[in-house]
């Protein structure tokens, strides 16, 4: 059963929300004689649309002299629809200069509400979101079943939890709740790891550091010292957290007792929470910087056991513990398993596992064309989506140094700002480097860190939004010529509300295609909560079928290309 | 009138002078060509000098380089190698250790450079070939990187390295079934070439052939075994086939050997 343009079982309209469905389903009418078609996938192409959209955000983290690490690590943005309207609204975190100045001359975050028009207006102050810290990590997700996405912010310092009042406002509670870990947070996850229907929230520190003891570092060259950002490898790693949801509006902090203090200490940079074992609960796995990655895996009962060597995902193919940045997960090769990508450092390539069931993993980065492209690059966000629709997932890397001034001493060769990639499949089988013909933002270098994907001109096709380090951000709307497609939201009634973890297997066009719900992913950042399948040619999907967070399965069937669709759990089939 | 029938004082004086200027310009054109030679004798013998010098400067700083490359302290050996290639850049040595001092650097991207040099100078040297070939697949460039192993290959049809890079260009192409082809051709030649055999044993697991992998990786020499690229992979090639108490061990032994480096 499909519900092509209706509400589903949640009934919540807040403020205006009638006419703006009512305007959506006009929209939606229309993409679906678009789609009736029968679209080829063709070009890819992002137009640049930063500027257009009204959007004047400009990320603020000036180097020190001291070049302190932080300010180097940038910030990351989220998807998310707070007012119910349809459209995706845009999160930005800010940095801030080291040491701070007044209150009163910090930037804040900035909080874009996405207009029907395109345009994009900043409800910063309006929706309550004004925050003074050095914001990092974005996770966005309905933590308490209301009906209205919530969000998570990690800061180098006291990291917070908005509220979503649903009246347009958000209240910070992360104090209040205790979830205000003060420590190095980076990215962050959602993600229900018991099945009780309530989102519980991973969330990844980088490094020790004590900002009144702040620690600094020279180097020489010809006789001369230069400040530079301290080696990670050489600074204390920092413990990541694991907080349980109560449901009842507390938060414990379960990491101790989950097994998440046993082994080692990262310096974690990115995290996915998937069910990688395909058991049918959520693992977690986390990039850390230098050492090698984790990936905890949950066992039951609120415990995690940590098996990223046993299953070849600590390391890379060489036995080298890479300095990993941004995550992604993905079935990047059609064999129904979840796949693993993450973005390293200059010179280290970044590396694509692949699943190769019962919880092992193989460096294919060689095999798939991704190593030679990726080797002059520092890798940070990643955004593994389908954006020309032919049901093959393709890659989005932002690049960028973590050193400036290499040049000044004789490395010309490891620039600062680096061109982004774009990394199209090849049906499976390997990737193609595309960058050079995806559009005009790809031919300028950037200090690229965050990145995120989400739909948000409802056109059917993906586009994405990338921050960069002390420079505006980029709206890229995707104009290429893209297949057939299928806009699907999920929406738990027993299983959390966002349908965070849920697992879905499209039939379409004689393929399969698994693809899953994310809430926290990239390099500190979150794509907007609708899942867009592309079809290729296919007309439509013959068979959606969803297994939910905590294990029941529903399918439906016969979802016809280009329809935004709903799916509540509880009104599909038995498969 | 003509200067025949009329003949003026100037005519009669005609003679002496034209003697006087010749006799002057001879003098003028042999000074000159004593003081040129003299000046190019000079200048000859001091470009010799000069590049007597150099050669031996050159001669110095690679040696610097290569004693300080041969300590593994490649940092400091790169500005006497650059500064002996700068000194002498029509030396195959001078550029050859450039090329291997900036791969000891991880920064196999500049290789290019003067491998490239060391082919203008000497297009027969096959070491700078299969070393372009290698440094080029690294950058991505599979295609000039499968040009100058074909070229090696031509010149050494057995020639192991250029089987392999040519495997490596496959892989990397996408065209697993081609390497392995590749590879195994070059092991035919040398059944024992451990980065063939290794390579080898990565498309295999790559193909999921991994118990074929594991035990092309069991029946290894034990010293090659024990090193930490060859217990990686058998740590994968383990776990991927179910073994898992032989891909514990293999991890423990991994730990070994990343302590002990």
């Amino acid at each position: 059963m499909s519900f092509v343009c209706r509400r589903g079982s949640v009934a919540i309209f807040p403020w205006g929300l009638v006419a703006a469905r009512a305007r959506l389903c006009v929209f939606l009418l229309a993409a679906v004689g678009r789609a009736a078609s029968g679209n080829e996938p063709g070009s890819i192409a992002f137009s640049d649309e930063t500027r257009a959209a009204g959007i004047d955000f400009r990320h603020y983290s000036p180097l020190s002299p001291l070049r302190h690490i932080h300010l180097y690590m940038g910030s990351g943005l989220g998807w998310l629809d707070y007012d119910r309207d349809g459209r995706p609204d845009l999160f930005f975190a800010q940095g801030l200069a080291f040491p701070p100045g007044p209150l009163s001359q910090r930037p804040s975050n900035r909080f874009y509400r996405n207009h029907v028009s395109g345009r994009f207006q900043d409800v910063t102050s309006l929706s309550g979101l004004v925050d003074a810290d050095y914001s990092m990590g974005v996770a966005a997700a309905d933590y308490d079943n209301d009906g209205f996405p919530d969000f998570y912010v990690t800061n180098f310092g006291e990291n917070r939890l908005y509220h979503n009042n649903g009246d347009a406002t958000f209240a910070e509670i992360g104090r209040s709740l205790g979830v205000n870990d003060a420590r190095f947070g980076s990215s962050c996850a959602w993600g229900d790891i018991d099945g009780d229907g309530n989102l519980d929230l991973f969330v990844v520190n980088y490094l020790k550091i004590d900002p009144n003891h702040y620690p600094t570092c020279t180097t020489d060259y010809q006789g001369q010292q230069f400040s530079v950002t301290c080696q990670p490898r050489d600074m204390e790693p920092e413990r990541d957290i694991l907080y349980r949801n109560c449901g009842d509006g507390r938060f414990d902090d379960m990491t101790e007792s989950a097994g998440l203090l046993s082994g080692s200490a990262g310096k974690g940079l990115g995290v996915i929470a998937a069910d990688l074992d395909g058991d049918g609960d959520l693992d977690f796995y986390v990039a850390n910087d230098t050492v090698p990655n984790h990936l905890w895996e949950n066992v039951g009962e609120g415990r995690f056991v940590e098996r990223a060597r046993l299953s070849g995902a600590a390391v890379n193919r060489y036995g080298a513990a890479t300095a990993s940045m941004g995550l992604a997960a993905g079935d990047v090769d059609g064999d129904g398993l979840l796949d693993l990508f993450h973005t390293n450092y200059f010179k280290e390539t970044n590396t694509l596992l692949r699943n190769e069931g019962q919880l092992q993993f193989l460096d294919v980065t060689e095999e798939f064309g991704l190593a030679g492209p990726s080797r002059l690059r520092l890798g940070f966000g990643v955004s593994l989506f389908d954006p020309d629709n032919d049901g093959w997932l393709d890659f989005f890397v932002s690049n960028g140094h973590v050193h400036d001034r290499l040049h000044e001493l004789g490395r010309r060769d490891e620039p600062f700002a680096q061109l982004p990639s774009f990394f199209r499949s090849e049906k499976g089988r390997r990737f193609r480097d595309e960058s050079n013909q995806s559009g005009e933002y790809f031919r300028k270098a950037w200090v690229g860190r965050g990145c995120a994907t989400a739909d948000y001109d409802r056109d059917g096709r993906s586009d994405l939004a990338v921050l960069h380090l002390n420079d505006r951000p980029a709206l890229l709307r995707n104009t290429g010529q893209t297949g057939n497609w299928l806009s699907l939201e999920l929406i738990g009634t027993r299983a959390n509300r966002s349908a965070v973890g849920a697992a879905l297997r499209v039939t379409a066009g004689g393929r399969e295609l698994a693809r899953i719900r994310q809430a926290g992913t990239s390099y500190l950042s979150c794509d907007e909560e609708r899942l867009l399948i592309g079809l290729g040619t296919a007309p439509q999907a013959d068979r959606v079928m969803v297994q939910w967070p905590g294990g029941k399965s529903e399918e439906w069937k016969n979802l016809p290309a280009g329809t935004f669709v709903q799916l509540v759990e509880g009104r599909g089939g038995t498969p | 009138m003509t200067a025949a029938s009329v003949p003026g004082p100037s005519a009669s004086r005609r003679p002496a002078r034209k003697s006087v200027w010749g006799w002057l310009t001879v003098t003028l054109i042999a000074l000159g060509v004593v003081v040129g030679a003299v000046w190019w004798r000079q200048t000859t013998v001091r470009d010799r000098t000069v590049a007597r010098r150099q050669a031996a400067e050159a001669s110095t700083e690679l040696a610097r380089a290569e004693d300080l490359f041969h300590q593994r302290r490649p940092a400091e050996a790169l500005p006497h190698a650059l500064r002996a290639v700068e000194l002498q850049p029509g030396s195959t040595a001078n550029q050859m250790l450039l090329a291997e001092i900036y791969d000891d650097l991880k920064r196999t991207h500049e290789m290019i450079g003067p491998l490239r040099k060391a082919l203008e100078i000497d297009p027969g040297l096959l070491a700078a070939r299969l070393n372009l070939s290698y440094a080029l697949i690294w950058t991505g460039d599979t295609v000039q990187g499968r040009r100058e192993a074909a070229q090696c290959l031509e010149r050494d049809p057995d020639s192991v390295p250029a089987r392999r890079l040519l495997a490596q260009c496959d892989r990397d192409d996408g065209n697993a079934e081609s390497a392995l082809e590749n590879v195994r051709r070059g092991l035919a030649v040398a059944p024992d070439d451990f980065e063939s055999r290794l390579l080898e044993a990565e498309l295999l697991l790559f193909m999921k052939r991994g118990d074929e992998a594991y035990q092309r990786l069991e029946s290894l020499p034990e010293a090659a075994k024990s090193r930490l690229r060859t217990l990686t992979l058998l740590a994968r090639a383990a776990g991927i086939t179910g073994r898992t108490e032989a891909a514990t061990e293999y991890r423990r032994q991994i730990d070994r050997a990343t302590r002990a480096e």
